[in-house]
């Protein structure tokens, strides 16, 4: 056979077969689920929505489900129902230590008052609070808030009588006879308040720990990369400390959601920090003072009070990937 | 262009081609049905998350468990496909949303895509309803329950969903299964040309050039392995060659050690006259002079028989016939004589219609020697015979005549009666020996020598005067000295031949004999006004006379041909030439 031949076909059955590779390695079809977010209901939380309805576009889709109490966040995130997700930082260690592997990409907003523990009208403290029926929302921030008071006032979950409810329901729960406090959160805590309730113990007291962060389940991170990318930018492109505009009229759609008017709104905004993308970045990666410090004290202080079965490594809790590219 | 036609091109481009006509079709069928599929998904989808949330709507209004219902709604929100969900109340207000902006508005101020009137419509209805609107790319899930709270009035629970994002993720689909499975067509086309290229394509070649190096001095390549049909195609052409060749061989010995000539005349021009070895031999021309100069054995001829030979060949190009002719080659001084057959192979027709021409050529100068010296022997007998008949007889035959007639006139003077008889006797003899002596000079016209022809002409004429009552004209120089005596018996032979045949066949008026010299040719001529005659192939070998014209004409070496007189009455003229040039 014809050398020359044989030799000028090599090219074209390499040709062939790099064709067939191509083939057979091509990518299916990119066209996935969009990413999907679970959020709570609070103030601070606005600027994500506010970001997700600029972000949502056809090539980027996202998600936002919307849930009324930090538990159905969880529960959502835990079972792969929601890609990523709105939780405090203690809600952060509890999903590590369930194995889900939260990854926290931004922080939303600083609790500084935000969440509260509140009495009826009567002023109360915290000791005196001791045999009275606490309506609290186990298993989330709420439950953190008052070990952490409790604590503070050489108290246990011991010394009170504890009432399983959501945080929906302690606008309800508080009429009702029998509920002498609930812990709560805005807009809850606010819409309380001017119902007469007081304030016997809130974050204000408190560090980062009731920081709200976007958390994203680990896998998710680089199958929405681009999505994470634009939402986070979106997100911190809001400078306003209200996180949006000043809201002019009643009928705002946050206002709606919310279920505040605007003068309760504006006060709901003076208990929280809605830090910029610097301290973002600054809180990511100061390790005094900063989340990974906060998160490590977390971590301890949780497993002592028996919030954890064991120790959580809070080293890869933070990935500021998406952070950097804002900055 | 031509590599467009091959086999391999041919077979790897259907390939292809039915290839992504499949594809085409298999991506659009699957493309429907995904959507189909997908979208009766979606109906049942939505009758099932509308029929679930309006009873939970009935039981959580009557119970005022709002926040049971909010998660409800919520955790229906997580299917991406859903654009809005709402429950209203009896009043029309929505009291829950999957996004909670809406709640607390009347239901038609929400961005659903529904009229009041279809609102209106669901309340009536107890039961749910779909309403599909391909256009805008919506689902609208309706379902109503009763609202305790408002009087019992109707709530509805509406679900909206996008049937866009689905119909695009299946086009997406398809869009991706097709680019994967044309890169894998392609390639496989590529790499089927490819196998095409070494299985079929190199080897048809290898077979190609296998049947092209066939011929009697090629070696034949051997055959090409592979095990396959092409293998034994291969060996098939190997085998045939080397039969063909040990026929060729077989050929070629005879061919080569025959004294004829044997010659193949291909029709096209291009091609080369094959000759046998006979042929340097017999023409003392090189064979390898005809690849270059076709017609480069004419020249061997006697330029008298050119025209013969090239008229016997025209024929035979242009109709399957066989054809003879006799012609004269003059090699190292000396003339051969050959006979030529030739016969037309009607299979080999090239495109002008010419015929592949093939014929034989045989020395036949003994012969024609053999056949000089026959008629040579018999001319020389005929004048033995006519010269005793002339020298005896007649002389006898004078001297009774002369004897009978003094007897007659003795008789007579003395009155005796027998005197008439021996009158009679007397001229009875005289009469004898002018018959005797009219055949002695039959048989030999010109027996003294070439001096006597014009008489014996002129006495030809006269008796053709008399014979057959037609004008007769002779013309005839002195060729005294030029011509041997046989060779003016044998030339009064010809004339007297043609004459004789033109008085009794050709209704003629007139015949006109010329024998002169036209340079180096002794021309004769024998013209007549009668019907014209031209022998053809039809008419040789029918008479005798015409087969002894042109054997006593070979004998002379001359060439005697018929043509028909160009002129208004007529006739045909008979030319016999021949060659004087070495006198």
């Amino acid at each position: 056979m014809n050398k020359f031949i044989q030799i000028r076909m090599i090219p074209a059955a390499f040709l062939g077969v790099l064709l067939c590779a191509v083939g057979l390695l091509w990518p299916a079809s990119e066209y996935k689920r969009p990413l999907t977010v679970a959020v709570n209901i609070w103030p601070g939380s606005e600027r994500l929505v506010m970001a997700s309805d600029a972000s949502n576009t056809k090539d980027l889709r996202i998600n936002l489900v919307e849930m009324s109490w930090s538990t159905a966040v969880l529960t959502a995130f835990r079972k792969h129902v929601a890609d990523a997700a709105v939780v405090t930082l203690d809600e952060l260690i509890r999903l590590e230590a369930d194995g889900a592997k939260p990854r926290a990409v931004l922080i939303l907003g600083i609790s500084k008052g935000s969440d509260a523990i509140m009495g009826n009208a009567v002023p109360m403290s915290m000791p005196s609070l001791r045999g009275k029926h606490i309506g609290v929302e186990l298993r989330s921030s709420s439950e953190y808030l008052l070990r952490h008071a409790l604590k503070a006032n050489d108290m246990s979950l011991k010394d009170v009588e504890v009432v399983p409810l959501n945080l929906a329901e302690t606008e309800t729960a508080f009429k009702e006879r029998g509920i002498d406090a609930v812990v709560s959160a805005d807009p809850w805590c606010r819409r309380l308040q001017d119902k007469g309730a007081t304030v016997i113990y809130d974050s204000s007291k408190m560090d980062l720990e009731l920081s709200r962060v976007l958390v994203v389940r680990e896998d998710a991170l680089q199958m929405y990369s681009r999505e994470l990318h634009s939402l986070v930018a979106a997100c911190l492109g809001i400078h306003s400390e209200a996180g949006s505009p000043v809201i002019e009229n009643d009928q705002d759609a946050r206002l709606r959601r919310e279920g505040l008017t605007v003068e309760q709104w504006q006060k709901s905004l003076q208990n929280m920090h809605l830090p910029d993308h610097v301290e973002n970045r600054r809180l990511f990666k100061q390790t005094t003072g900063g989340l990974e410090e906060c998160l490590k004290k977390m971590s301890d202080e949780m497993l002592q009070m028996g919030l954890l079965q064991r120790e959580v490594e809070v080293q890869g809790l933070l990935n500021s990937e998406f952070l950097e590219e804002n900055s | 262009m031509k590599r467009f036609f091959t086999l391999q091109f041919r077979v790897s481009a259907i390939v292809m081609v039915f290839g992504l006509l499949m594809i085409i079709l298999n991506i659009s069928r699957q493309y429907h049905h995904d959507v189909n599929e997908r979208f009766q998904e979606m109906r049942l989808q939505a009758y099932e998350e509308g029929t679930r949330l309006a009873s939970f709507a009935q039981h959580f209004l009557r119970r005022h468990l709002l926040q049971s219902a909010d998660l409800a709604i919520s955790y229906a929100s997580v299917n991406p496909d859903l654009l809005l969900g709402v429950i209203s109340d009896g009043n029309d207000i929505i009291c829950n949303a999957t996004k909670k902006q809406w709640r607390g508005l009347p239901v038609w101020e929400s961005p659903l895509s529904i009229s009041r009137d279809q609102l209106k419509q669901a309340q009536e209805s107890s039961e749910g309803m779909l309403n599909e609107d391909l256009a805008k790319g919506r689902l609208t899930a309706i379902f109503p329950f009763i609202d305790v709270s408002a009087e019992s009035k109707k709530g509805l629970v509406v679900l909206e969903y996008d049937l866009n994002w689905f119909i695009a993720a299946a086009v997406s689909h398809a869009l991706h299964e097709s680019m994967a499975q044309a890169f894998v067509l392609f390639g496989s086309c590529l790499l089927l040309w490819t196998l095409l290229q070494l299985l079929i394509t190199e080897r048809v070649a290898a077979i190609v050039e296998q049947a092209q190096r066939i011929g009697p001095n090629e070696q034949v390549p051997e055959s090409i392995g592979g095990g396959d049909e092409l293998e034994t195609i291969s060996r098939s052409i190997e085998d045939a060659a080397h039969r063909l060749q040990e026929s060729e061989w077989r050929f070629s010995q005879i061919a080569s050690n025959m004294r004829d000539i044997f010659w193949v005349a291909p029709p096209d021009p291009k091609e080369h006259i094959y000759v046998n070895k006979a042929y340097e031999d017999l023409f003392g021309r090189p064979a390898a002079a005809l690849s270059v100069r076709r017609w480069d054995w004419m020249h061997a001829l006697l330029r008298q028989d050119r025209a013969a030979a090239l008229k016997m060949l025209r024929a035979l190009r242009s109709s399957p016939v066989e054809e003879e002719v006799e012609i004269r080659v003059f090699i190292n001084g000396r003339i051969e004589w050959l006979r030529c057959r030739g016969f037309s192979t009607a299979r080999v027709r090239n495109e002008a219609g010419i015929l592949q021409v093939a014929g034989m050529a045989s020395v036949i100068t003994a012969e024609k020697e053999m056949d000089k010296m026959q008629i040579e022997a018999a001319e020389n007998e005929r004048r033995r015979i006519g010269q005793d008949l002339h020298d005896d007889v007649c002389q006898r035959l004078a001297a009774a005549q002369l004897k009978s007639g003094v007897l007659g006139g003795s008789l007579k003077r003395d009155g005796h009666p027998q005197s008439v008889l021996a009158m009679d006797v007397a001229r009875e003899l005289a009469e004898a020996s002018d018959l005797a002596r009219s055949f002695a000079r039959g048989l030999a016209p010109v027996a003294v020598g070439p001096q006597e022809l014009p008489d014996a002409l002129y006495d030809l004429c006269k008796f053709l005067e008399r014979a057959f009552g037609i004008n007769c004209r002779v013309a005839c120089e002195d060729f005294s000295g030029v011509l041997k005596t046989e060779e003016a018996a044998l030339i009064f032979r010809i004339t007297q031949e043609l004459a004789t045949n033109a008085a009794k066949h050709s209704r003629a008026t007139w015949i006109a004999i010329s024998l002169i010299r036209d340079r180096n040719l002794l021309r004769l001529e024998v013209a007549n006004d009668g019907v014209s005659f031209q022998p053809t192939a039809g008419t040789k070998g029918k008479g005798m006379g015409l087969f002894m014209l042109r054997q006593r004409a070979d004998a002379l070496g001359a060439v005697l041909t018929f043509q028909p007189r160009d002129v208004a009455g007529g006739g045909t003229l008979a030319v016999c030439e021949m060659p004087l040039a070495s006198r």
